[in-house]
């Protein structure tokens, strides 16, 4: 119950909550990009879900130097585990183009999806376009590709929250010849162990994880798991940590 | 963003349904006990659990509706009726509490596998939900097109067939189809929706639509391409002129359409999981864990704790290594009514936990005969699995590669599971 709590509060009290966020907003309406960008980073990395969609599109659009739409796929990301229907919809556009992500329908889907839950649907357009690019892959349907973790990236820190930590993890997915899942494993690195932190399965490119309110030292992995066949691929371990601000 | 369960507002009751809602609330109205709301993925526990709560909240002063086994309140602090959802989330030490307070009125809503766990619980009802009958799937097809704002008989009586057939009548399928069977009726411009179009839907759920032009997005510029739109409330169709209940039609059927497509994806395809729902070895039956829809917006729960915290890997030499492979957790379990198997279990829980192995602790199933001792679920956890069984010196046989019906819930990567067998008599 205090999960789901916690979860509500996030959800209702991140857009609102820091002025600068909405002040963000205000210097991206006035196309002051650099300012925006200023203004977001802060918000951001506290988790705020608005700030995070406004830098998803400041590094998309190419509005405060080139596009980086690797960038903007992450920020989206993370904006969208954090509740944020609209960044879910342009995640789900850039899965659609491959654009900063590999090209992957299914994902392109989910994330319509998800922010068709938040009320933001695709256009008749975007949906008609989805459709016209399926085709199946080539290759032998057993085969899995393995994801790859993108953020926390390798050695980040990520700065503590006052109340229970939580960690938005995100990783590139690309297109499966068969129908998946991912399977996300996070673990505290402690001295002589390692010790279960959050462990679940997601049919989405990236998860919003509770972490150990006593533990520093994480490491993560995702992997693809097959539905059709007995069968898993593993990515890589990548390291972070929680550091005070 | 909104749970993939529908709302209790747009319930469309089937026979089975009001029966088990008045069992329930008979049942908690009777007094202290626990019954047990049990019924597959998709039939409309969570929606009957929360109208029940509704009913009880009603009528009596402290009911408590608790949305996941693993966030029951201690239940030293519980008081009246209780009613859980995902009760197969429960750890044992919980479910044993509750049992404990005689002065409890409990209900857990849980997949039919945790009858396994009842038993274990002096005194338990069972109430079971099961699929729509076949011969109210029609009333139920006409009751949804109305809510959704169409015409009762907007389906042919062979579509309604079809969707029988192929929904098996689990009411949530049922919705999914039904839906993209309107949408698929709505591309051919139809005015009634036959049973190609019911097997157009199931080709839409399974992502075999398979269509011709490759893309022509141009990504570089979302911020200038129209905004999505917001999804449509439709208007009941009596009021409406033969045109503004076409264009209806369409725009019903595509927001009909992203909702199904979401739910489809995240509930039917992919097994009935949601997004990230904390996986933990389920100590119940299969190994499989224990699945629910939920957005991913949430912030999901740490794994649920291994019994103790996890020594060094079983993989991994000592010290904090990463191991490559994936990290490997039995699973024990041993013969219900058995105290001689749950003691040797006892024993090899700490045999292995002794040797560096993540053991759950052990729990008591339903006796199974003719099954293998130790099972694994995936072609990577082979290795894994015949180490364990080395460990155990080969008392209890090679492991053996179990495979998982589709749709079943996923085990974690690296669950072995241990059966015990039974004690010689």
């Amino acid at each position: 119950m205090t999960r789901r709590l916690l979860a509500l509060l996030l959800l209702v009290a991140a857009p609102a909550a820091p002025a600068p966020a909405d002040d963000g907003q205000r210097a991206f309406d006035a196309r002051r990009y650099a300012e925006a960008r200023h203004l977001w980073t802060a918000p951001a990395e506290a988790g705020d879900a608005q700030a995070l969609l406004g830098l998803g599109q400041i590094e998309e659009g190419g509005r405060d130097g080139p596009a980086d739409p690797a960038a903007a796929a992450t920020f989206y990301a993370r904006a969208a585990v954090r509740g944020a229907a609209r960044a879910a919809y342009r995640l789900g556009r850039l899965y659609a183009a491959g654009t900063g992500v590999p090209r992957n329908l299914e994902q392109a889907e989910a994330w319509f999806a998800a922010g068709a839950e938040g009320g933001v649907t695709p256009t008749a357009q975007d949906r008609a376009e989805l459709r016209r690019r399926s085709r199946p892959l080539a290759g032998d349907p057993d085969d899995l590709t393995a994801a790859l973790p993108v953020a926390p990236a390798e050695d980040a820190a990520i700065p503590r929250s006052s109340g229970e930590p939580v960690v938005e993890l995100v990783w590139a997915a690309p297109p499966q010849r068969a129908p998946a899942r991912f399977f996300v494993e996070v673990v505290a690195v402690e001295d002589d162990r390692l010790r279960d932190v959050f462990a679940g399965y997601s049919d989405r490119s990236a998860l919003l994880a509770a972490l150990d309110p006593t533990a520093s030292d994480y490491a993560w992995r995702v992997f693809v798991v097959g539905l059709d066949t007995p069968d898993y691929v593993a990515s890589p371990w990548t390291r972070f940590r929680v550091a005070s601000p | 963003m909104a749970p993939l369960t529908p709302s209790t507002g747009q319930i469309v009751a089937h026979r089975g349904w009001s029966t088990a809602r008045d069992a329930l609330i008979a049942a908690v109205q009777a007094g202290p006990g626990i019954v047990a709301l049990l019924g597959p993925a998709g039939t409309g526990k969570t929606l009957l659990l929360h109208d029940v709560a509704r009913a009880l909240q009603a009528e009596l002063p402290n009911v408590l509706l608790v949305d996941r086994g693993d966030a029951v309140p201690d239940a030293e602090a519980l008081q009246g009726a209780v009613l859980i959802d995902e009760a197969d989330r429960m750890d044992a030490d919980a479910l044993a509490n509750l049992a404990r307070r005689p002065d409890l009125a409990v209900v857990l809503a849980a997949l039919p596998a945790f009858a396994d766990r009842l038993a274990a619980l002096p005194g338990a009802a069972i109430v079971t939900l099961g699929p729509i009958d076949e011969a109210e799937v029609p009333r139920f097809v006409a009751e949804r097109l109305v809510q959704l704002g169409y015409a009762p008989d907007l389906l042919t009586l062979s579509a309604i067939t079809a969707l029988f057939e192929r929904s098996g009548s689990v009411p949530r399928l049922l919705h999914t189809l039904l839906g993209l069977a309107v949408f698929a009726a709505s591309l051919e411009g139809a005015e009634r929706v036959g049973p190609e179009d019911v097997a157009r839907a199931v080709l839409f759920r399974d992502g075999e639509e398979v269509a011709a032009e490759p893309p022509a997005i141009d990504p570089d510029v979302p911020e200038l391409a129209p905004e999505p739109v917001a999804l449509v409330a439709i208007a009941p169709l009596a009021a409406a002129t033969p045109a503004l209940r076409r264009r209806r039609w369409l725009v019903g059927a595509f927001a009909v359409l992203l909702i199904c497509i979401g739910a489809a994806t995240a509930l039917l395809r992919h097994s009935p999981a949601g997004p990230p729902a904390p996986v933990a070895p389920d100590p119940d039956a299969a190994p499989a864990s224990v699945a629910t829809a939920e957005p991913a917006p949430q912030p999901p729960a740490p794994a649920a704790p291994t019994p103790e915290a996890s020594p060094p890997l079983a993989s991994a030499v000592a010290g904090p290594t990463l191991p490559s492979g994936s990290m490997i957790r039995v699973v024990l379990s041993y013969p219900m009514g058995d105290p001689g198997a749950a003691r040797r279990g006892a024993d090899v829980a700490r045999q292995l936990r002794a040797e560096g192995v993540t053991v759950g602790e052990p729990v008591p199933v339903t006796p199974r005969v003719n099954v293998p001792s130790l099972l694994y679920y995936f072609t990577q956890d082979r290795d894994g699995a015949a180490e364990i069984g080395r460990k155990l010196d080969g008392r209890f046989g090679e492991a053996t590669f179990a495979r998982l019906p589709r749709h079943s819930a996923l085990p974690r990567p690296g669950t072995i599971e241990f059966l015990l067998p039974p004690s010689e008599p």
